[in-house]
């Protein structure tokens, strides 16, 4: 193991591993540790849906960052000289009469903001695209309808952590998997190592993306985070043929993969008891199961061959924590990814390269940082949401 | 209809012996490894036949003892089951294993 | 099409054959028998290649007979990936090949109803293990519900023609399919529920209090029954999987399991082809190997790569008094044929185990049929969350259990090959030794109960004293040593 090292990473999900690349790309002298198989967090189980995160948000500056994660998506097989399973796919969110009001302002929001081009689909226009979608039977209005925008997609998370940390490697950064990081070292306020189960690295440098385990982590360098473990769950079916369209309700997601199977599950928004229990369990997934078989009926004769659990990380606001923490300079923040760390991850890379290499501070960074919690902060973004 | 000299491991997939040895020369040493990069025993019978040749063959290729080779996780439904019939569970029941 | 490959004598069977149907595959008739498989009636109608594989394209066809292996997936009446060897044959079918992928079901509708069911012992499987876990369970008074996925209850019994060996008061010298008649019948004198054609899919534990649940699904024609089984406890005898063997163009139809081969065999009366190849001379290759002969398939020859016959030498006589040939030393190199199996050559082996260039043997057959051993079929108590253990005298990776058969998991137990293959007389005393177990633990007619398990045990001890269970005592041992140790480390 190596003794010494300028950045060490604590994580190797699609968060860690991204950052990993990008600093190893621009010869920071970088470690990652695992304490599992790379992606055995939330990435490897998630639905590794690519959209525009705050597409819908009045921010623009957020908005653009958000886009500039999927676009950066769409580079990458050629960038990093892999096959990724990068799918992109046209996108249909469906919207019920209740909500018709709020996805019209969104509509609006995004093309203001970002300069798409988006169709409100009427009932028959989009049986005409996607006519699997059964739209007499469901209180359909319309649909919000993004298409050829290469934003949304899809991705093989296992082969995407594979092919970002393959360049990494090639650039240099060490990668020490099942290796777990069991103690942070500060002295007189400063990072100066890490203890894991199998040996010592000195640094100055601590990235923390550790994901759902993202409090754990801080808590070793004495630093307490509002970042909460929380359970979701999906289900993956046997190959179908393609279906030309990724579709979403409400918060019930589904995509196709490139090799057929359909993946899908649901954005609860509850936030369970904390706990790392990841197995199989059939309740939560009642609703997706459900609201699929009801938009497109056929599906109830397909067959499920796996359904599993996954931990993310989320924080009061749901916006994620990235940057600096003011107590404890030489600890970096890159986590609260919630259910959208795949999407984000691009962008993420992005910002902690700017950071650790160039100094850089964007405006949302600020919005990330991990100050916006403590007390005379609270209204900062103005997104608090109810914290048990 | 193609026909040639392959060795299939892995039926429902289509990954031949030659994918899986490869693999572990590069360094995918562990059961769950091989399946998340070849997809190997993530189709439709669920590993049950090409799984227990895998594990024999990072055996041999590594030298490691057959003992420390695990098997992949076993996930539910252990039988593939229409999403028709998954949704009809009763309410109650919020957590599994 | 004519029905060529339909066993009309048999010397040990007898075929009572339903009604004639009809139905379409890709648009042409064929005739099937009711209570056959799409697969079964196919296959007697000459049907041999199933599908294309997804990357390759290679021609595929029946393997397993049993739903697990997906070889045989096909659209049936507009519903894609049907197992079709276990999709009973109907009047009128549409039955379609499918390209690697389905495409969207056209049925919009699934009929499913739901059902709760409590027992005090659910038993997954209805082989020797569990049909004597049930037996012995219900005659002490349990509350019992035994599912099996099969149609036919039985496990491997029911494919059996030969004589079994093993302990006289286990039904040895009995032919396999006739203990399994009389362990029913048995089962019959007590009351209690029995479910076939009924997948146990997963455990799922009530969340608040841990209480055991598992999730099952009942096939019936169109529609399906979903039960969600509350039980104190569960037994789980699930038997044993198939080991494949990897070789040049192993995926060409002609090449099949011993299960696979018996259950066309059978079961369904359909002879698997007309000259056939065996690897492996242990007692499944031997036996399957005489089996076939007396469904009047020619055996070319069996081959095996060790030194030595590895079943029994009542078995091998047999084959080397009808003139089957059993080759030491030797193993399959290569396989002919485009569609399916036309031919295969056989090549002998050094100590080393590698070929001696100069000594292949050209072989005439249409089948080569695979024996080369099995292992525990544990997808049931590994996701329960059972720990586990590689013991390779239990055939490799088993639940870690203790003498009363219970895994680690209170109240979750396991008996016969899914605990460690074996044969079928330790099985049916692992059986009754965990419903006795599970009886005198709810405290029923607790002296007869301990009496019970008592004198089986007995006797499973004087089994494995035999040259052939030795091994299988040793590893027993081995796992009941790793359970104290995981309880002793929880407390
Ligand atoms: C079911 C599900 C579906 C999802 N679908 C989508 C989707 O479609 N699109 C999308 O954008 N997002 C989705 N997400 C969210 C997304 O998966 C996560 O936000 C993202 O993967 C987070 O990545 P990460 O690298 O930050 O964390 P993780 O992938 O969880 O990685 C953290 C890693 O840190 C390691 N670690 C923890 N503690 C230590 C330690 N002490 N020492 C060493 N290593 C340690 C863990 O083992 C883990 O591998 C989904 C999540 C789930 C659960
Ligand atoms: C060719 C051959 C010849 C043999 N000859 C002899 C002999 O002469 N003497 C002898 O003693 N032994 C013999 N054996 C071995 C003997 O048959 C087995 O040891 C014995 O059958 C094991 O019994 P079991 O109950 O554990 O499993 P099995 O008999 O295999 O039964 C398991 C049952 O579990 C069911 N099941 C599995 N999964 C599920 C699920 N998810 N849901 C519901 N049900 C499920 C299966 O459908 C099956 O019916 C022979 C075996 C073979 C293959
Ligand atoms: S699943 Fe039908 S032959 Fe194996």
């Amino acid at each position: 193991m190596k003794k010494t090292a300028e950045v060490i990473i604590i994580g190797g999900g699609i968060s860690g591993c991204t950052i990993a690349y990008n600093l190893s790309k621009e010869n920071v002298d970088t470690v990652l540790v695992e304490k599992g198989s790379l992606a055995s967090g939330a990435t490897g189980r998630s639905g590794s849906m690519i959209w525009n995160i705050w597409g819908t948000d009045p921010d623009k500056e957020l908005a653009k960052l958000g886009l500039s994660s999927t676009r950066k998506f769409a580079e990458l097989e050629e960038e990093l000289g892999y096959d990724i399973e990068y799918t992109p796919s046209d996108y249909l969110t469906i919207v019920t009469p209740e909500e018709e009001e709020h996805y019209r302002k969104a509509m609006a929001i995004t093309q203001k903001n970002l300069g798409l081009h988006i169709e409100y689909l009427k009932p028959d226009e989009i049986k005409k695209i996607a006519p699997y979608i059964d739209v007499d039977n469901n209180p359909v209005v319309g649909a919000y309808h993004l298409c050829n925008h290469r934003i949304n997609a899809g991705a093989n998370p296992f082969y995407t952590v594979e092919a970002l940390i393959t360049n990494a490697k090639r650039a240099g950064a060490k990668i020490y998997t099942d290796t777990e990081v069991t103690d942070i070292e500060v002295e007189n306020g400063k990072i100066e190592g890490i203890l894991t189960t199998k040996g010592k690295i000195k640094t100055h440098t601590v990235i923390n993306a550790a994901g759902a385990w993202s409090s754990d982590v801080a808590k070793m360098a004495g630093i307490k985070i509002p970042t909460m473990p929380y359970r979701d769950e999906a289900f993956v079916t046997e190959p179908l043929m393609h279906l030309p369209y990724l579709a979403e309700r409400g918060d019930i997601w589904w995509r196709q993969e490139k090799n057929g199977q359909i993946i899908a599950g649901e954005e609860t928004h509850i936030i369970r008891k904390p706990e790392y229990n990841a197995a199989a369990s059939l309740g939560p997934l009642q609703r997706p199961i459900h609201t699929i078989q009801q938009y497109i009926p056929q599906l109830g004769n397909v067959n499920i061959l796996r359904h599993w659990g996954g931990f993310e990380d989320v924080t009061p606001d749901k916006l994620p924590i990235v940057g600096e923490v003011d107590e404890l300079k030489g600890l970096i923040l890159a986590c609260g990814c919630d259910g959208f760390g795949f999407s984000f991850s691009q962008a993420h890379g992005k910002l902690i390269t700017d950071l650790i290499v160039r100094q850089e501070k964007s405006k949302v960074m600020e919005y990330f940082n991990l100050r916006r919690f403590a007390r005379k902060y609270r209204e900062y973004t103005g997104r608090w949401y109810d914290w048990p | 209809m193609n026909t040639n000299q392959k060795t299939i491991i892995c039926f429902c997939e289509d990954i031949t012996k030659e994918e899986i040895l490869k693999a572990i020369e590069q360094g995918y040493t562990t059961a769950n490894e091989i399946k998340r990069h070849l997809r190997a025993g993530m189709g439709e019978c669920q590993g049950r036949g090409c799984m227990p040749q895998i594990m024999k063959l990072i055996s041999q290729k590594t030298g490691k003892p057959r003992e420390e080779i695990l098997p992949p996780t076993d996930r539910a439904p252990i039988k593939p089951v229409p999403l028709g019939v998954m949704g009809k569970i009763s309410k109650g029941n919020q957590k599994g294993v | 099409m004519k029905e060529k490959q339909r066993i009309l004598k048999h010397p040990v069977l007898d075929f009572k054959r339903g009604r004639k149907i009809n139905f379409h595959f890709e648009r042409k008739g064929i005739t099937g028998y009711e209570n056959e498989s799409i697969a079964a009636a196919l296959f007697a109608s000459g049907v041999k290649v199933f599908r294309k594989s997804k990357r390759f394209g290679h021609p595929e066809g029946w393997f397993c007979g049993i739903g697990k292996c997906s070889s045989c997936l096909m659209r049936v009446n507009g519903i894609p990936s049907t197992r079709t060897c276990i999709t009973p044959a109907r009047e009128g079918m549409q039955v379609e090949p499918q390209s690697a992928k389905g495409m969207l079901p056209d049925k919009t509708s699934i009929q499913v109803a739901r059902k709760e069911e409590h027992v005090q012992v659910l038993i997954i499987g209805s082989g020797p293990a569990g049909l004597e876990a049930g037996i012995t369970s219900r005659k002490l008074g349990l509350t019992t519900l035994i599912i099996d996925e099969n149609p036919v209850p039985g496990g491997q019994l029911i494919k059996q023609t030969h004589k079994f060996f093993g302990s006289k008061e286990e039904y040895a010298g009995l032919r396999g399919f006739e203990i399994a008649r009389i362990m029913l019948a048995q089962l019959k004198n007590y009351k209690g529920t029995y479910l076939t054609e009924t997948s146990a899919i997963g455990y799922y534990p009530e969340e608040e209090t841990g209480k055991h649940k598992f999730l099952a699904v009942k096939k019936q024609n169109d529609s399906y029954q979903l039960l969600e089984i509350n039980a104190d406890n569960i037994i789980i005898t699930s038997g044993a999987n198939e080991n494949y063997l990897p070789f040049p163009k192993n995926y060409l139809p002609g090449i099949y399991g011993a299960g696979g081969v018996q259950t066309l065999m059978n079961v369904y009366g359909i002879k698997p082809g007309n000259r056939a190849l065996i690897i492996g001379a242990g007692n499944v290759g031997l036996i399957v190997g005489y089996q076939l002969l007396q469904a009047g398939v020619e055996v070319k020859a069996v081959v095996e790569a060790m030194t030595h016959i590895g079943g029994y030498l009542v078995h091998a006589s047999k084959l080397a008094r009808l003139g089957v040939p059993i080759l030491l030393r030797h193993t399959i190199k290569e396989v002919k044929g485009e569609e399916y199996v036309t031919g295969a050559t056989i090549i002998e082996i050094n100590e080393n185990m590698q070929p001696i260039e100069g000594t292949e043997r050209e072989m005439d057959v249409d089948l080569i049929l695979i024996a080369v051993g099995l292992s525990a079929s544990t997808k049931i108590p590994f996701q329960a969350g059972c720990e586990k253990m590689f013991v390779p005298e239990l055939g490799g990776w088993v639940p870690i259990h203790n003498e009363n058969m219970e895994t680690t998991i209170k109240g979750i137990y396991v008996a016969g090959d899914v605990s460690g293959i074996a044969e079928a007389s330790t099985a049916m005393l692992e059986g009754r030794i965990v419903g006795a177990a599970i009886a005198e633990k709810e405290a029923l007619n607790p002296e007869a109960s301990q009496r019970v398990k008592e004198s089986a045990l007995t006797e499973l001890n004087q089994l494995r004293k035999s040259s052939l269970l030795k091994a299988v005592a040793a590893g027993k041992i081995k796992c009941q040593q790793k359970w104290n140790e995981a309880k002793n480390h929880e407390q």
